[in-house]
């Protein structure tokens, strides 16, 4: 868990942080980490395997779910600004979390949910490597792609919901480093980001009970007084993906009601 | 199916109620339904509409004097719902069951399954049967 894993990664999170996202200008490009970078096939397969379906944990999930309405005690209560505190306070009248009419719920009007929530939302994930690329794939449709060749962001990349990520193997650590996120992207559920220069720094690996943890640092001024530090973890699920198109069937509403209307031949 | 008997069909409902409360308000907001009420009702099923982001189980309720009333109850997604044991034949038109559910705050016919009652006296919920844990449902 995070408690006994802080202190490692939380400095390297540190350095990368207080040094910024690296780019493309910078004198770094390509990768030039020490060890197994998955820049071949050969270099895949000595990569650690993290085949099959993960989801998130009930508990982890339940409690990232409920920030915007219950952070106290929360693992997942974000360190907001006093602006984006009262915007929280305002969307967390409802036990619900945001009432009818007032909701910033991507999901529910079937838009991405965007980084860093989609490595909280409830779908299953799967990990694909090719030579230079990690892929996160979410149930969902929604899909991160890490490029591990890099070694630098692009300048001036075009923002996205999924940003720009780029990578690197630490051992058996897969560190990313995301920038050019789109403002209407999420931090979680019912919480956009406050502009795109949310910084995300993620060391995902696997711990003693075979979970997948991400160890995440999120950054954006505008929007947090310090850090954002929390650990995400994924639980092995056994089976085949399951797909997800929101469109085909969504009943919520943009005024925060359900579309009650029958199926056709009801 | 991965669906436990469980006789005691109230205690599900309430522990049931109470972790979907806590856990289903991910695709949108939850604050549409009264998770202060659970109501339980026979019913007859006319459809298990197996679509995303939710499934939605359509049935025929009682209304008053007793002419029956069609109404929606919202399940969670066909991820959740399969991993939970379910799958599109869970349930066909027809068959009687009974259903907890938390209503529509508005009045309409509709509402938030809480848990079921197969017509062969099991008990499930939308994320699984009750106390396994199950997947976070969307």
């Amino acid at each position: 868990m995070f408690e006994t894993s802080a202190p490692k990664w939380c400095l390297a999170a540190g350095l990368v942080l207080a040094l910024g996202p690296v780019r493309a200008t910078d004198q770094t490009q390509g990768n030039h980490w020490p060890g197994e970078q998955g820049l071949t096939w050969a270099s895949i397969a000595k990569l650690p395997n993290w085949s099959g379906l993960w989801v998130p944990d009930p508990k982890s999930f339940r409690e990232s779910d409920q920030a915007i309405s219950n952070p106290k005690h929360n693992p997942y209560s974000a360190p907001l600004t006093p602006k984006w505190e009262a915007y929280r306070l305002a969307h967390a009248a409802a036990p619900g979390g945001f009432p009818p009419g007032a909701s910033k719920a991507n999901a529910a009007l079937c838009l991405p949910d965007g980084m860093p929530a989609l490595m909280q939302a409830p779908h299953g994930f799967e990990f694909f490597y090719a030579p230079g690329r990690v892929a996160i794939v979410a149930e969902n449709g929604e899909m991160r792609h890490i490029y591990t060749d890099a070694g630098a962001h692009p300048d001036d990349p075009d923002d996205t919901w999924e940003g720009d990520s780029i990578g690197h193997w630490e051992g058996d650590t897969l560190v990313v480093d995301t920038i050019a996120i789109k403002p209407e992207a999420e931090i979680f559920m019912g919480l956009p980001n406050a502009s795109d220069k949310t910084h995300v720094v993620e060391r995902i690996h696997l711990n003693a009970q075979r979970e997948i943890e991400v160890d995440t640092v999120v950054t954006n001024p505008d929007e947090f007084t310090k850090p954002f530090v929390y650990t995400r973890t994924w639980q092995s699920q056994p089976g085949r993906a399951v797909e997800y198109v929101c469109l085909e069937g969504n009943r919520a509403t943009s005024a925060g009601t359900i579309d009650l209307t029958p199926p056709s031949g009801l | 199916m991965r669906i436990t008997r469980n006789g005691l069909a109230a205690c599900v409902t309430a522990v049931a109620g109470v972790m979907f409360f806590c856990a289903a308000q991910a695709h949108h907001s939850y604050a549409v339904f009264n998770t202060k009420k659970t109501e339980t009702s026979v019913a007859t099923v006319r459809l298990l509409e197996w679509k995303n982001p939710h499934v939605w189980l359509w049935v025929m309720l009682p209304g008053p004097g007793g002419a029956p009333k069609l109404w929606g109850l919202e399940a969670t997604d066909i991820g959740s719902l399969k991993r939970g044991g379910w799958s599109k034949r869970t349930v066909k038109a027809g068959d009687m069951v009974k259903v907890a559910f938390h209503p529509l705050l508005s009045g309409q016919a509709g509402g938030s399954l809480v848990s079921i009652t197969l017509p062969d006296g099991t008990v499930t919920t939308p994320y699984g049967p009750p106390g396994a844990g199950g997947g976070p449902p969307r």
